[in-house]
């Protein structure tokens, strides 16, 4: 975890090391005085002189001054450079994952990867500000009272080591059961939510079909294997440790024996046994610190492991050959790709001409989304080339590939922000007039005004506040603003919203102008003018030609517009016209 | 102040009830293996005066040794039982929380599910239940060991020696105020820290969600500038919060842990004039400063008690919430008919729908029209009382809905809107939705007539297919046929129709038509239109403005009588002969 932590965040973690240093020092200081106090001790015993006590006693008091400048240093150090470590990485995995293929995001949900993100970060946060600190406090305390012990009577130490090699199993048997116990755990808790978030999203179908409160029965064994799953865990994982415990602390009593035995044979001073037995004592607490945090740091290790996953990932590379792109055709040359079984490409030759209007028609599933996506580099080809005014398009940088590209698609995702700013990610620094321009040409300038405070009124995320007219209008916008010269437009857009869709039409015929256009075509007689008609089945091009030509023969596309003429005038009734 | 204190634990103790028993058995144990814990200091001191009065011998030492063993396994036992006694009472309160909240959620009107509350019972099932479970697991039993151990401490050391107490203490009072300076401090600063930690969560998600545009609009975390904004703003706060708190925080720290220096410099003067015996100072040494470790406890304890009181209040909140009223005399509808008498409702201050009367009879099509925001939706929500009327009432086949019982009603009324929701499982299970009456023949059959049953069955596990997160993806058009073969297989006597889920999916457009047109076949039918020729053919169109109906009868008449219609149908044929073309029109 260390290790890719390291990579991530480059030179920040010395500052960690650094921090730990100081904390080490901490304990160093706090440990010290029960080295002294022993002296103390002897001296009073021995009846010394005052003076010897009073500067014993001084020292005590400059550690923990000491002790005070370094916690200052320990404690904030490490605080603050934690927060910037998780900072880094989230700046870093949010650039990272920008430039990582569409394919890593399908697929994916997208709630566990903004978790990458934001939870597992955090839990990498607490591990440095947290566990770290208290680790590295107990670790050096522990090795303090050690040597001071082994100074006093290296011998007496003999029977505390004796039962680590019997503590040590338990510890890893521990560590183990929490593994493959909490593995299943987390698999349930996993499931427990997703099945809640289920149910909480879905009450009104849940009810509808009568299966809530206990006729869930889903719901209600997940919780309850939660339940014994939690329990199983705690059993196992808090009995190795109490054992741990029992076993170390066991140690103990075999130094009262040990040291009654010494003294017996008056090979040892009992005082300095006793002492001894004074300053032991202290051992425990930070042995069982170290050992709390080591079970805490195998959980956030998975945290980082995650993090690291995902940094792994290889981001879309490009092979520079700075060749200008002369126009904007676009060429698919033996063009393959394979996602899943339902959207495949095969040998796909293709030329879209530049400032010509394409359509893609066809049945779902038979590659016309496909196309579009391959075009974009979204998602990368696995055969053939495509290329854009002459150049291999994994040739070109992505960013400048989509500089050349809008998108007008059917979802469309408007940040929490203001509409100014949602128009504005079209160009860098619009002016105002720009923007202004763009949404007037869009149809969205009038309900835009309308709005509570016109362009500078904040948008929900997602753009819950919008109608999704709307929302197209504005993302038909930030496209006009953007004057990419190819667009990629699903015509499905238009009729999303039928109480808007005159509007969007109109927008959309404004952003086409004398653009290279592909346009995935569902009503077939919106198409009807296009330079070139693609018709597509089952990943393969079956037909090209304009409307007029394929009309006239037999073909996909003539069964297509024949039973879209019919599907025109469908009407809901169930007496007449059910279909037999 | 004890009452004040009570009353915050009042929550949470009501929550308790049927695991008080267990969690005070638990801390009985936890009490007494603290106090156990002692008694290896009590040992060494023991020890101490053997030596000083040199009695000290081999048996006495097998002697200590001995009771040290005991002492340490009957510790441990202790520990052992009492922490397993609070998780049993932790994890199995958790479970039946989990229950209850989503057993009394089915007994919740629908239209309490709004966004808002549907987080907040989120919330409560996931982390306020969690942290309800730490809280008994272990930080109560925690704090209580550490509260009773310092306890006994300070009791024990006065009585030895109040003047070397007073020394142990003496900078007991200093950290303790330098801890609540470090949490006024933080305080203070905390609130633009989480609030801003909240901003940076959001637009994360916002980022990753919107990774699309995000990509294709070349943005970038730079150029996505709330993003750094954010993430650097959160660094900053965090370290100023640091800076303020550190201090303060390292004083406490270091003063806490401060007693040994008092207690040697006061216990070497008080031993040098023979005022303390050498066990006494022994002692002090030993145990002087181990109630340190209990002020960290109750100060994270009762920064954390706030959180979770808060928790279990809205847990009681949603226990409480009253449920639907189900009718005391119950009456089951003879028909299907339904009638709307003077219904008005209102979201808040919003009235939705004013005075709204109209009925359908069995097994007509009744289709509602009108602008968004109408109250269209409204009109068919309340017919399934997804709210409750305000005013007026609803009936179906002359029954009162109120008075219908709520799952009688619930079989009564299918809905196919356009946000399909299909649960996490196969497709089978979607159809059949924990009915066990439908077969799989049916189920089929049903996925036949809605049109699914050909990308169904083509599919590598057919029925079997698990859909969703790890399962296949369906396309929406896929969805929709899914979900009226849902409806089918449900077989209710009514049925809600959002049209608009005809053409979600436009590929797919015909198939789902001609599985709607066999879903309706026989029953009554509210739909929600878009298109309007599509509906053209109704028995019955109701012309919804602004939250009254403006019109109602058949489409020839409405064209005549009504204005908005007339309006819309217009509007409706032309946004039909849309021609993908602008360009050409401008060239050509």
């Amino acid at each position: 975890m260390f290790n890719s932590i390291q990579k991530i965040s480059g030179d920040r973690l010395s500052k960690i090391y650094i921090s730990s240093l100081f904390t080490g020092l901490e304990a160093f200081a706090a440990a010290l005085p029960y080295g002294i106090v022993y002296f103390v001790i002897m001296d009073l015993i021995r009846g010394n002189p005052f003076n010897n006590i009073i500067w014993k006693i001084s020292l005590i008091l400059a550690m923990l001054f000491f002790r005070y400048g370094f916690a200052l240093k320990s404690q904030g150090g490490m605080m603050s450079a934690s927060y910037e470590v998780t900072g880094r990485i989230r700046i870093r995995m949010g650039e990272h994952l920008r430039q990582l293929p569409m394919s890593f995001f399908a697929g994916r949900d997208l709630g566990r990867l903004s978790n990458y993100l934001l939870q597992d970060t955090k839990l990498i946060d607490f591990t440095f500000s947290h566990i770290l600190v208290r680790a590295v406090y107990a670790g050096f305390f522990t090795i303090v009272i050690s040597i001071i012990l082994i100074m006093i009577e290296w011998q007496l130490l003999l029977p505390l080591l004796l039962v680590v090699p019997f503590a040590l199993p338990l510890f890893f048997i521990g560590q183990n059961s929490v593994k493959k116990i909490g593995g299943m755990r987390l698999d349930i808790i996993d499931r427990a939510d997703s099945a809640v978030l289920e149910y909480v999203q879905g009450i009104q179908v849940m009810k509808s079909h009568d299966m809530v409160g206990k006729k869930n029965r889903k719901l209600h064994v997940l919780f309850k294997e939660l339940l014994k799953q939690s329990l199983k865990l705690e059993g196992v994982s808090f009995a190795s440790a109490i054992s741990f415990a029992v076993i170390m602390e066991i140690g103990y009593v075999l130094l009262i024996f040990y040291g009654g035995y010494l003294i017996a044979q008056n090979k040892l001073d009992p005082l300095v046994f006793l002492l001894f037995l004074v300053i032991a004592l202290r051992l425990y607490a930070p042995i069982f610190e170290l050992y709390k945090c080591s079970s805490l740091l195998r959980y956030m290790r998975n945290a980082g492991e995650r993090v690291e996953e995902v940094i792994r990932e290889e981001p879309q590379s490009y092979h520079p050959e700075n060749h200008p792109i002369r126009n904007f055709d676009i060429l698919f040359s033996g063009v393959g790709f394979r996602y899943d079984k339902r959207s495949t490409l095969d040998d796909i030759n293709l030329t879209i001409p530049n400032g010509k209007m394409t359509a893609l028609v066809g049945p779902s599933g038979s590659g016309k989304t496909t196309i579009m996506n391959l075009i974009t580099r979204l998602w990368e080809i696995q055969d053939g080339t495509i290329e854009v005014g002459g150049v291999d398009i994994s040739a070109i940088s992505p960013e400048r590939l989509l500089s050349h590209i809008s998108i007008v698609f059917q979802d469309v995702y408007l940040f929490n922000d203001t509409v100014r700013n949602n128009i504005a990610i079209g160009k860098s620094n619009p002016s105002n007039k720009e923007i202004v321009r763009a949404a007037k040409a869009a149809q969205c300038h009038q309900f835009i005004s309308e709005l509570p405070m016109g362009y500078d009124t904040v948008i929900g995320e997602g753009g819950k506040s919008l109608s999704g007219g709307e929302k197209q209008r504005i993302s038909i916008a930030r496209a006009i603003l953007k004057d990419a010269p190819i667009i990629l437009l699903d015509e499905a857009t238009a009729s999303l919203d039928p109480e808007n869709e005159a509007c969007i039409q109109k927008a959309i015929d404004n952003l086409l102008q004398t653009k290279t256009v592909v346009v995935i075509a569902h009503r077939l007689n919106t198409i009807a003018g296009a330079d070139q008609i693609v018709v597509m089945d089952r990943g393969k091009i079956v037909q090209r030609g304009t409307h007029d030509s394929l009309i006239k023969i037999e073909g996909l596309y003539r069964r297509l517009w024949k039973e879209q003429q019919r599907v025109q005038g469908w009407k809901l009734k169930r007496k007449g016209n059910n279909p037999s | 102040m004890f009452n004040r204190v009570f009353s915050r634990y009042e929550t949470i103790l009501s929550l308790l009830q049927g695991h008080r028993g267990k969690l005070l058995a638990s801390l009985l144990f936890a009490v007494t293996s603290g106090f156990v814990s002692l008694i290896p200091f009590l040992i060494v001191y023991r020890m101490a005066g053997h030596i000083e009065s040199g009695t000290i011998g081999k048996e006495i030492f097998f002697q200590l040794a001995l009771f040290t063993l005991i002492a340490v396994v009957a510790r441990y036992g202790l520990f052992y039982i009492s922490t397993m006694l609070a998780h049993l009472a932790a994890f199995t309160l958790n479970c039946e929380l989990k229950s209850d909240i989503v057993t009394h959620m089915g007994e919740l009107n629908l239209g309490y599910f709004d966004k808002k509350t549907s987080g907040a019972i989120k919330k409560s099932l996931g982390e306020d239940i969690d942290n309800l479970e730490l809280f008994i697991a272990h930080h109560l039993p925690d704090t209580m060991v550490a509260v009773s151990i310092s306890a006994i401490v300070f009791i024990t050391l006065l009585i030895v020696d109040i003047r070397l107490a007073i020394a142990a203490f003496l900078s007991l009072p200093f950290s303790i105020y330098m801890q609540s300076l470090a949490k006024r401090e933080y305080m203070d600063n905390a609130g633009d820290y989480h609030d801003n930690q909240e901003k940076m969560n959001s637009i994360i998600v916002e980022y990753i969600k919107g990774m699309p545009i995000i990509k294709t609009f070349n943005l970038n975390v730079r150029s996505f500038h709330r993003f750094i904004e954010a993430v650097e703003t959160h660094i900053r706060l965090a370290a100023e919060i640091v800076k303020k708190v550190t201090p303060f925080q390292a004083f406490f720290r270091t003063g806490i842990d401060s007693g040994l220096l008092f207690i040697v410099a006061a216990g070497s003067w008080l031993f040098l004039i023979d005022e303390i015996s050498f066990p006494t100072l022994v002692l002090f040494i030993l145990i002087g400063n181990s109630f340190a470790g209990p002020f960290h406890e109750i100060s994270m304890t009762t920064a954390l008690l706030e959180n979770i009181t808060e928790g279990a209040r809205r847990i009681s909140h949603h226990l409480e919430t009253p449920g639907l009223k189900e009718s005391t005399q119950p009456r089951i509808p003879g028909s299907a008919d339904i009638e709307f008498k003077k219904v008005s409702f209102s979201f808040g201050d919003n009235r939705v729908l004013r005075n709204i009367s109209f009925s359908v009879k069995e097994g007509d099509l009744c289709a509602l029209v009108g602008p968004s925001g109408a109250g269209k939706t409204t009109a068919t929500l309340l017919a399934s009382r997804f709210w409750d009327v305000e005013q007026g009432e609803i009936t179906i086949g002359g029954v009162d809905i109120r008075d219908i019982p709520q799952q009688k009603l619930m079989e009564m009324v299918s809905f196919v809107f356009q946000d399909v929701f299909l649960i996490n499982g196969t497709i089978l299970e979607n159809i059949c939705m924990g009915n066990t009456e439908i077969s799989e023949d049916d189920a089929i059959l049903a996925a036949k007539q809605a049109m699914a049953d050909d990308f169904i069955s083509r599919l590598e596990h057919g029925y079997h297919t698990t859909i969703g997160e790890k399962g296949t993806f369906l396309s929406g058009g896929e969805k929709q046929r899914i979900a009226i073969a849902r409806a089918i297989a449900k077989n209710s006597p009514i049925v809600i129709l959002d049209e608009a889920t005809a053409f979600t999916d436009p590929e797919n457009e015909i198939k789902i038509q001609e599985a709607l047109n066999r879903l309706l076949v026989g029953r009554t039918v509210i739909v929600i239109a878009h298109k309007l020729h599509t509906i053209m053919e109704a028995d019955k169109i109701l012309v919804f403005e602004k939250g009254a109906i403006t019109g109602q009868g058949s489409h020839a008449c409405l064209l005549e009588e009504n204005s908005l219609y007339g309006r819309m149908w217009q509007e409706h044929t032309k946004a039909n002969s849309w021609l993908l073309a602008g360009r050409r029109g401008n060239h050509v």
